[in-house]
């Protein structure tokens, strides 16, 4: 399970195990991400980075290697 | 069974708008290590009630939390650093030039720190800085915080049984009377396999409210306060030794002046500035937690090393002559045309020294090896004073 968040920091930040989220960017992290610098995005509100594209395979080599 | 590595953990910070009342960190600050612990002072229970043992139970105590937080000094958390040793000014300056902030001695703010141990994440709330230490260990500058604080939380019990579609949970009052002090709107607790959003806190300090979730769940289920994903900024380097510039004069002045170039600056081969605030930190009637936390008489020391050249540094010490200390940090360029960069300059009005050493050793060069009394200076009205530019806007403090 994954879910939309958007920056709101003001600055580019760095997510062990996600990626890098640029100020003002939407990205997708897994369902338990617990962070005050991101707010959620209700589906459709924005559309997707490009960044957040190339974390969401990231993210499934994670969960591969966690089952294994 | 799960297992934890340090590695993964973080301390993230925060200063509190209102001191002593928790806020969520949302600034991440890379950590050397840690010892923070609260101090719960628990006692046996030594009443005579016929067993043949100690004792068969413990009874609270007054409790404190502290310890040590170690980090690299990079530019943006200096300044936060800074910001809980001193008072900070106005800032001026931009994210083009760089943000510089000033700073002069009063107190400093209240933090919320949180430590993420593995499964829970631990909560200091109203976190003073007690001393900072800055020294170079591998030439890079290290900050040791001892702090003090004013409560924690991280983990507690249910204490009234939930069941069915509910929208409040109470914490047991075992530990404290007020157990959800720490907690904030926004935070995420999880209670058995279930986590939930805060919504409120209640006033009276046993409940928590949330939107209405389907939750069975007895007394004594672990509560726990859900760690944060840890986001990073982009991490600059820590000042190092080697880009210090160590001014030393008869006063501020020329104590600038010599920091201002290498021809003119002290080599010093060891460095440390210790800044102290003595704080009150006493337990008495509210609370069992430290009832409130308050800076005293401020003082500050260094110490340094530097190669004997001739007498006059031993004439200071017998003569307790007054001389200045300007050291001055730089960091990476920050303007892209590189006319600014990080920059950290500590200015130390009147120093006098406590200590002078000429120790003889098997070959070996004499050095001075000298502890300086930081003194208040009546003609500059100030002991010393601080000034950071970095790239971390003046708001965030």
């Amino acid at each position: 399970m994954s879910k939309k968040v958007k920056n709101i920091s003001g600055q580019r930040l760095a997510i062990p195990r996600v990626g890098v989220a640029q100020a003002g960017e939407i990205i997708t992290v897994p369902d338990g991400f617990n962070n005050p610098n991101f707010e959620p995005v209700k589906s459709g509100e924005s559309k997707e980075s490009t960044t957040q594209k190339e974390a969401a395979p990231k993210q499934k080599e994670d969960k591969k290697n966690e089952a294994e | 069974m799960p297992t934890f590595l340090s590695d993964g953990q973080y301390l993230a910070i925060k200063p509190e708008s209102t001191p002593g009342t928790a806020v969520i960190p949302t600034i991440f600050v890379p950590l050397v290590s840690e010892s923070m612990k609260t101090v719960v002072n628990h006692t046996v229970d030594r009443r005579m009630k016929g067993n043949n043992w100690k004792g068969n139970d413990l009874l609270r105590g007054n409790r404190m939390h502290e310890g040590e937080i170690v980090v690299l000094a990079d530019p943006d958390n200096l300044g936060h650093i800074l910001n809980m040793v001193m008072t900070k000014g106005v800032t001026s300056g931009d994210a083009t030039d760089g943000y510089t902030h000033p700073f002069t001695v009063g107190a400093g703010d209240a933090y919320t720190f949180e430590i993420s141990r593995g499964g829970y994440a631990q909560r200091y709330f109203g976190v003073y800085v007690e001393q900072a230490s800055i020294a170079f260990p591998d030439g890079q500058m290290q900050v040791t915080l001892s702090v003090k604080t004013m409560g924690q939380v991280s983990v507690g019990t249910l204490g009234i049984a939930a069941s069915g579609a509910v929208t409040t949970l109470t914490f047991d009052d075992t530990y404290d009377i007020q157990p959800n002090r720490g907690l904030v709107v926004g935070d995420v607790i999880v209670i058995g396999t279930d986590e939930l959003t805060l919504t409120s806190v209640d006033s009276g300090g046993y409940a928590v409210g949330f939107t209405s979730t389907s939750l069975t769940y007895s007394v004594g289920e672990q509560i726990y306060l859900k760690p944060l994903s840890v986001t990073n900024p982009s991490l600059q380097d820590p000042f190092y030794l080697g880009n210090c510039l160590v001014g030393v004069g008869a006063d501020e002045s020329a104590a600038t002046t010599a920091a201002g170039a290498r021809s003119t600056a002290t080599e010093v081969y060891d460095l440390e500035i210790v800044l102290k605030n003595n704080l009150f930190s006493q337990n008495g009637s509210n609370r069992f937690d430290p009832v409130q936390i308050i800076p005293r008489t401020p003082e500050a020391a260094l110490t340094l090393k530097r190669l004997l050249e001739d007498e006059n540094q031993q004439t200071a010490f017998q003569n307790r002559t007054k001389q200045a200390i300007t050291i001055i940090a730089s960091g990476k360029n920050i303007k892209a045309d590189f006319s600014t960069k990080e920059l950290l300059t500590l200015k130390f009005n009147n120093v006098k020294l406590i200590e002078n050493d000429n120790k003889l050793e098997v070959g070996e060069l004499i050095a001075d090896q000298q502890s300086f009394e930081v003194l208040y200076d009546e003609s500059d009205a100030q002991a010393m004073d601080a000034s950071l530019v970095n790239r971390t806007a003046g708001t965030v403090y």
